[in-house]
Order: C-alpha cells, then structure tokens, then sequence
C-alpha cells in the first residue's frame, strides 16, 4: 500500500526540517513493515497550499503535515499552543505536547470535527526570535513605535500589545520589505532568518524564545483505521522515532545558526529572566485577549497554562 | 423570446462582473490609502480583492464565450464547412453543454461540502467564494443551452 | 500512458476548435481516470478555484485595465511621437521609432499582443509609404512587441512569481536590462535592413524644442513604468497594488488631459473584465492539470530524466528552452506556462540556476513563443493589421524568431545581465 504524504518547503534535509521529518519517516515506515507500507512524499506543497492539503486528507486516505494556517481554520483552539513566553526551552515546549492535558484534549477534539488524526507534533526551527533594524530590543518599551512585519491576525496582536504595529507582508516580499522600511522588524526562528537572507536587511536580532516553532503530522482518519493491527503500530513507532530524530537535529543546530547569524554581523541578545519576565507580562494577557476574541473557550486556555506551569 | 433573455442575462453578468471589477480596483486603492494614511492595513483586503476578481472573472465566463472570445484555435472550421460544420457546431455544443454542466454540478457540491472552512482574512465560510464556480460554470451552462449548436463565430452572436 | 492519453485528448479538442480552458479540463478528466476518479469531485474544484486564489494574480487585470485606459485616453499616438523625435531622422528612422516605442509602450503594458496591434496599425502603413516591405515592417512590429512581457509589469512574471514563491518586484527589476537588450538587438537588425534596402533619409535632426515638447506630451504615459518600479523598488506598495495606483493614475491624467471620456472608461473596463476572465479560466483549468501531474510525479521523473545535465546550468537552461520553444510553437502561451514552469523548477534548482534568473528565461521563451508560428498571438495580430497572408507572415518571421533566440541565449549564458539590478536594488 502506498501513502502520500505532502508537505510545504523544499525537498533539503539541511534547510528544511519539515523535510528531515517526512524523509525519515519513509525510511523508518518501509524499514518497519517491509515494505508493506510505502510513502510517497509530495514536498514544495506539490499538492496544494496549507487550506487545500489540509481538505485532501481530511477526505483521502493520506497523511500530511500542516502548519498553523492549515489546522487552525478547522481548530482555531490550536492557537493556544502558541501563547507567547509560555516555554523556557526545548524540554517544556516537548513536555507540553507529550504530556500534557491541553493537548491530549486537542487531538480529540480535532479528530472530533475532522476525522482526522494528529499523529505528530514536528519540530521545526527551534524558537522565534525577534529582529529588526532600528534598536537592540531588551525589553517590550524597545518596541514603541516600530512597525513589524506580521504573519497572521494574532501576531499582529502581539506587537500592538508591545506598542509596535503589525503589517501582513507574505514571505515572498519579506526581504524587500526589511529592506526598504516598510516594516522595520518581524519574528522568525533563526533557520527561516537564514533561508530569507534576512540577517543582511536586519542588524538586531533578540532572542526572546517567543513561540515554539511547530508544524502538524495529519493522517486521515480512515486510513489509520483501516491500517492492519501490525501497520498501524509500525507506523506509530516510526513517527516517534523521525520526530525525536529531529528534535535532536534542531536542537543541535539551534547554536551554530545562531553564531552564524552573529559572523553575519547580526547583534544577538539574549534576554535576562526579567526582562523575559517582562515580555511574558506585557505579551501573553493581550495575546489571551485576543484568543478570546476568537471565540475560544477559557477552558482550553486554562488547561494550556497550567500544563506550561504558568498557572495552578 | 429565447434570444431576448439570452441577451439579457449575458449582458446582465458582464455588467455585474465588471462592476466587481471595479470595487476591487476600490479595494486595493482603500489598502494602500489605510495603510499610509490611517497606518493600519486591514487582514481581509488581500482576501476580499481575490474572491472579487475569481466571482468577476467566473460571472462573465458565459458572456465570454458567446462572444467567442475565450482563446481557441480557428483552424478547422475554415475548412469544415455545410454538414461537416454542423456536425462540429453539434459536437461543440454538446462538449461545453455536458461539460460545464457537469462541472457546475461538481462544484456546487463541493462548494456546500466545505462549508464548515472559515476564511482566515474575513471570517466567512469558504462556501461563499467558491459559490462562483458553480454559478460561473452554470451560466455558462446555461447560455450554451440558450444559444443552441450553431456554428461558432462571434458574428452568429450578439456582439 | 496517462500522459499520452491526457494529450492525445487536449490535442484533438484544440484542433477541433473548442477553447483552450475545455480543452484542458477535459484532459484533466481523462487524467482523473488514470490516477483515481474517485479524486475527481473534490480535486477538479478545488484546484480550479486555488488556481486563481492567489493574491498577485488580481495585479494581472490591473496591468490589462491601465494599458487599456492608456489606450481610450490616447497616449499611444504620443508615445509614437517621442520616438520619432529621438530617432525619427535616422536612416530607417521608422523601424526605430517601431522599436523605442515598444520600449515606451512596455512600461504601460503587460502583453505583448496589445503592443502589436496598437503600434502595428499605426506605424506598419508608414513604414510601407516609406519604403519598407510589408512583411519586414510587420515582422518587426510583431518582434519588438516582444520586449512588452520583459519590461515591468509582465503577466508572464506574475503567473511565473505565483507558480514558485518568487518575488514579483525581484522579477519585474531582472526583466529590465534584458528587455532593453533585446530592444538593442532588433535596432542593430533594422541598421542593417535600412542600409541593404537603402532606405532615404527623411525625417530632420531632432531640436532640443522638438524632443521637449514630444516629451512633455508622452509624459503621462512615460511616468508609468517609473511608478510601478519605484513603487516596488522602494516597497511602498505589492506589485498587485501598484496595478491599482497605475489605473487610478491612468484615469487621472486621461481625464486631466480630457482626451479620456465616461465612454473610453467604460469600454476599457467592459474590454478588461472578458480578457480576463478568458486568461483567468485558462489559468485555472491548467492549474487543475498541473496538480494532476504533480500527483502522478511526472516533474520529478522529468527531472531524473535531465539529472545527467544537471551539474550545468547552462545546458540545463538550454534544454529546457529548447522544450519551451517546441512546446510554444503549438500552445497557447498562458497555459505552456502554467504547465512547464512547475516541472522545470525542480530540474533548474538542481542544476543550481537562480530562480529569478530562470524566470526571466522562462519568460523569454514563452515570449518568443508568441512570434513563433504556427501558433503565435502576436504574428496572427501582425498580420491582420498589416493585411498579409499568414503564410507570408509565417515566413518573414523567422530572421526575427532569430534575433530573439540570440538574445535569449546571451541571457542563458551571462546570468549577471540579469541578476545585476535586483541584486543592486533589491
Ligand atoms: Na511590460
Ligand atoms: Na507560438
């Protein structure tokens, strides 16, 4: 039997590690059951772009890996995954997803109002930082007044709440758009800082582990349910292996991008625990307001903190 | 009587096609104006302006295809003329007859099966922007039935 | 198979007469009935519909619009006038005022069949009284309407930009130098032509008052290119946005000049709303069929299949442009597009090719594709307005197909005439 499996980003292990993901689960998959069950990956969103893929294997027997603009229109709970400040590194952010209530509870509910399932949580570039070409930013004061390139409705939250502004810019005119000042800042982890060339329209780059850089295993519900009692747990003991194989790829790599990104001329900061403290202050209530304004249950982001031990 | 309401309903979609056309063009302007002027870019524009021009460019579909206008190569018929010209008139129409049809049918159900998709920009069910193919597709549908298989020119039709 | 299948069934209705967007979807039905028909109730809408669901495609009707209402307003005779006060008193002074002003007209306008039917019905009579053949002074106005889709703004390069996460502003800056290239090139053409037909000298030496006043006349039209440009190149606006600042503009100095009417507006809209809707459905119905091929990997196969070639860009390049000009020769431009340019992505960045660099190339080769007979937009336009048989036609174009072809392989081989100003401004 053969699986598609379609994903966004280019078919490279070093630049990519959506691809890293998706080209060792095919091994580790084949490897398990003989070849019983084969993958054929569709990178470069060969399929189709996040809202589409995600409506493939919602309806296909097939597997994909969304990233929060593909899941969030069916869930828009998953938001709360992304609170800003929530994680003091790699272990809480894992920890949080393996272990915690929020989550276990989301994989329900998704699978509840899509039939599909959410096989993985895939790490992906580490943290987003904060960069930008006017000042160093220590702390959220250093934001007044400086305009950000945003992604989404709720980062566009999070600067406001900083006394920044959020313009939506798409990836594509990203380094133009550093470059030439219509917004003077934005956030990424450091290995899309590196694909986009933006360390040479940026000179500030803050290090503030702002949100935990995901993207989302998808398999059709069918399908799993379809799979032999011996395939099905073949399949899942491959996602477990490929996804601690990446985690400990971003891991490693997370410092030498880093220093990469400083050879490149690139200010690096990193805050101090009060200083983080202050952004997570300042940051977080206006990003949970903003939730709110989704219409999303407190429930969710009640069970959310407190699996991230920011509340009892 | 047929070609009164042939006429109408194709000159009807291309006014309101270019209408959209319009408030599109509106739209961006809009954009641009807010975002150096009141310094805040509304998240739905980009959105907005793409379900305008996809609902303008599917209204006018039929209307431009009776107008024979929807790029095609002319070779054939230069040469298929009387009854082989007719017998291609037939088979013209039923192609894009059955066709579009089909397509309308397929559309629309899919259209409704997806209604549950939110838009991220403005938060409206991605059944509403998609309702243009089924309607695009159908009026085209629709004409092509109106017009009956004779053979294709713009001349034969209304201009 | 599939593909055989797929062709066979595209070919046949193309030679039948029924338009082109049928013509492809009824290939993706048969497509469908090879990988999976029960994929074909969900897959064919959606992908019709994501097709053209993207943002910098809404500049495409934008750049039709502003070109149209340039048009209605009368700035063409202008642009016309200029050239003729900067090179009018040449010898072969006309075949060079053909060429600037599609150099001028290129700024206005994204297609290339726009360029040749308005410049063609205006300047092919003159060349004829002046001494030139019919089919030369056609084959020119076809072949320098070529530098149209090179120069900013290009719907060949936003169709390319929407296809592979290209910058639409890195493209539009690549496609300058290339498109005053190629302009050089039919120049050095026509001094040829003038001196071997002997051509009389007629026009005067241009005065500084004659090329002022030209200038000042044609400055509403010439301001175009620089607020697309500018508007990209300094970021304050996307490329679909400056689309719109261009119509708004066009409207203003149309009706300040008050050659521009309710009228004039009125049919450019009308005569925007159904070129679009005619490019757009054949854009979506191709989408459909590239997705088909995607799913069935025939682009990666392609590329398995060029993986010898791949440690030369140059001879990468030249193979695929050897396919598109085949593939060209046959297809309609809009759809040979669509339908290459996600299979030829994945061989060129193997091969280590820039991809703004293969974009330009990409839209040469479809650009000359529009020349090449039998099926070619810009000679069939060409020889109507020039009225001359198309198989006159068809012959008299090639020494231009030529020119065109040398100057895309002067672009294959020196990537830096390309890549200088988006790397300098960009
Ligand atoms: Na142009
Ligand atoms: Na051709």
């Amino acid at each position: 039997q053969t699986i598609n499996l379609s994903y966004n980003g280019a078919p490279d292990a070093e630049k990519n590690a959506v691809h890293l993901f998706a080209s060792n689960l095919k091994k580790l998959v084949e490897e398990k059951t003989g070849g019983e069950l084969e993958l054929k990956l569709y990178p470069n969103s060969m399929l189709g772009e996040e809202q589409e893929r995600m409506e493939q294997v919602m309806n296909t027997p097939s597997l994909n890996i969304a990233s929060f603009g593909g899941v969030s229109p069916q869930f828009p709970e998953i938001f709360v995954s992304a609170i800003p400040f929530m994680f003091d590194g790699f272990d809480s952010a894992r920890d949080f997803f393996d272990n915690g209530e929020y989550w276990k509870a989301s994989q329900e509910e998704f699978y509840n109002r899509t039939g599909a399932r959410i096989l993985a949580v895939v790490e992906e570039g580490g943290f987003l930082a904060f960069t930008n070409n006017e000042r160093p930013i220590h702390s959220p004061a250093d934001f007044d007044g400086l305009r950000f390139r945003a992604m989404d409705k709720s980062q566009v939250a999070l600067f406001e709440s900083f006394g920044a502004s959020g313009t939506p810019i798409p990836w594509t005119e990203v380094y133009m758009a550093l470059r030439t000042g219509v917004a003077d800042g934005q956030m990424n982890p450091p290995m899309y800082i590196i694909l986009g060339s933006l360390f040479e329209v940026q000179k500030y780059l803050t290090l503030a582990d702002i949100q935990y850089s995901d993207q989302f295993l998808i398999g059709n519900g069918e399908l799993i349910d379809s799979l032999s009692e011996e395939d099905r747990k073949a399949l899942q003991e491959a996602v477990v292996e490929a996804n601690e194989i990446n985690r400990e790829a971003v891991e490693s790599q997370v410092e030498s991008r880093v220093k990469f990104l400083e050879e490149q001329g690139m200010e690096v900061y990193k805050p101090t625990e009060a200083e983080l403290a202050e952004f997570q202050q300042i940051g977080q209530p206006s990003y949970i307001e903003w939730l709110k304004e989704q219409n999303i249950d407190q429930k969710w982001i009640d069970s959310a903190l407190k699996d991230a031990g920011l509340a009892q | 009587m047929i070609e009164t309401l042939r006429t109408r309903l194709s000159q009807g979609l291309l006014l309101l096609a270019c209408s959209l056309l319009v408030i599109n063009l509106a739209i961006l302007l809009y954009g641009v104006f807010a975002r150096y002027l009141l310094n805040a870019s509304p998240i739905w524009m980009d959105e907005l302006a793409r379900y305008l021009v996809i609902a303008s460019v599917m209204l006018c579909a039929g209307t431009v295809y009776l107008r024979d206008e929807h790029m095609r190569v002319n070779i054939i018929n230069r040469f298929a003329t009387g009854r082989w010209g007719q017998l291609l008139a037939l088979y013209h129409w039923l192609v894009v007859l059955l066709l579009t049809g089909f397509i309308a049918w397929v559309s629309a159900r899919y259209a409704i099966s997806i209604q549950r998709f939110m838009t991220p920009g403005l938060g409206i069910s991605k059944s509403i922007p998609l309702l243009s193919l089924p309607i695009g597709f159908g009026a085209l549908c629709l004409l092509t039935l109106l017009r009956g298989p004779v053979t294709h020119t713009a001349h034969s039709t209304e201009n | 198979m599939m593909l055989a299948s797929m062709l066979a069934a595209f070919v046949a209705n193309v030679l039948l007469g029924l338009p082109l967007f049928v013509c492809l979807l009824l290939a993706a039905v048969v497509g469908f009935f090879f990988v999976d028909l029960s994929l074909l109730p969900r897959m064919l809408p959606q992908q019709l519909f994501a097709g053209i669901d993207v943002f910098s495609l809404m500049a495409i009707p934008l750049f039709i619009l502003a070109g149209n209402l340039m048009n209605s307003a009368g700035l063409t005779p202008r642009l016309i006038d200029l050239a003729k006060a900067l090179v009018g008193h040449l010898r072969g002074g006309l075949g060079y005022v053909n060429v600037v002003s599609s150099v001028f007209f290129a700024g206005v306008n994204g297609s290339a069949v726009a360029d040749t039917s308005a410049l063609g019905s205006l300047l092919v009579p003159a060349m004829k009284k002046e001494g030139y053949s019919t089919a030369y002074a056609a084959g020119l106005t076809a072949g320098s309407s070529l530098i149209g889709p090179i120069i900013p703004p290009s719907i060949f390069m936003i169709l390319y930009a929407s296809l592979t996460n290209t910058s639409v502003g890195d493209l539009f800056l690549a496609g300058v130098i290339p498109g005053l290239i190629l302009g050089v090139a039919f120049m050095i053409m026509n001094w040829a032509y003038a001196r071997k037909a002997q051509l009389a000298v007629t026009g005067t030496r241009p005065t500084l008052r004659g090329v002022t006043v030209a200038l000042f006349q044609a400055a509403p039209a010439l301001m175009a290119p620089f607020i697309i440009v500018a508007g990209i190149v300094f970021g304050f606006v996307t490329p679909t946005e400056s689309g719109a600042l261009i119509v708004a503009y066009a409207v203003a100095a149309g009706l300040f000049s008050r050659h521009l009417d309710w009228q004039g507006i009125k049919s450019a809209v009308c005569e925007t709303t159904r070129l679009s809707c005619a490019i757009f459905l054949i854009i979506a119905a191709s989408a459909v069929v590239s997705w088909l091929l995607a799913f069935a990997q025939v682009p990666s196969e392609f590329s398995v299949l060029l993986a010898p070639f791949s440690d030369s860009p140059i001879i990468t390049l030249l193979l695929l442009s050897l396919i598109t000009f085949v593939t060209g020769m046959l297809m309609e431009e809009v759809s040979a597009l669509m339908l290459l340019t996600p299979v030829f992505l994945p061989v060129a960045m193997q091969a280590g090719v820039d991809p703004v660099h293969l974009g330009i190339i990409v839209t040469m080769n479809i650009t000359i594709a529009l020349i090449t007979p039998p099926m070619g937009a810009c000679v069939f336009v060409a020889a109507a307005v020039s009225k001359l048989d198309l198989s006159v036609m068809f012959r008299a174009i090639w020494p231009f197909v030529l020119v065109a072809l040398c100057t895309l392989i002067l672009l294959i081989l020196l990537p830096q005439i390309t890549l200088f100003l988006p790397e300098l401004l960009g």
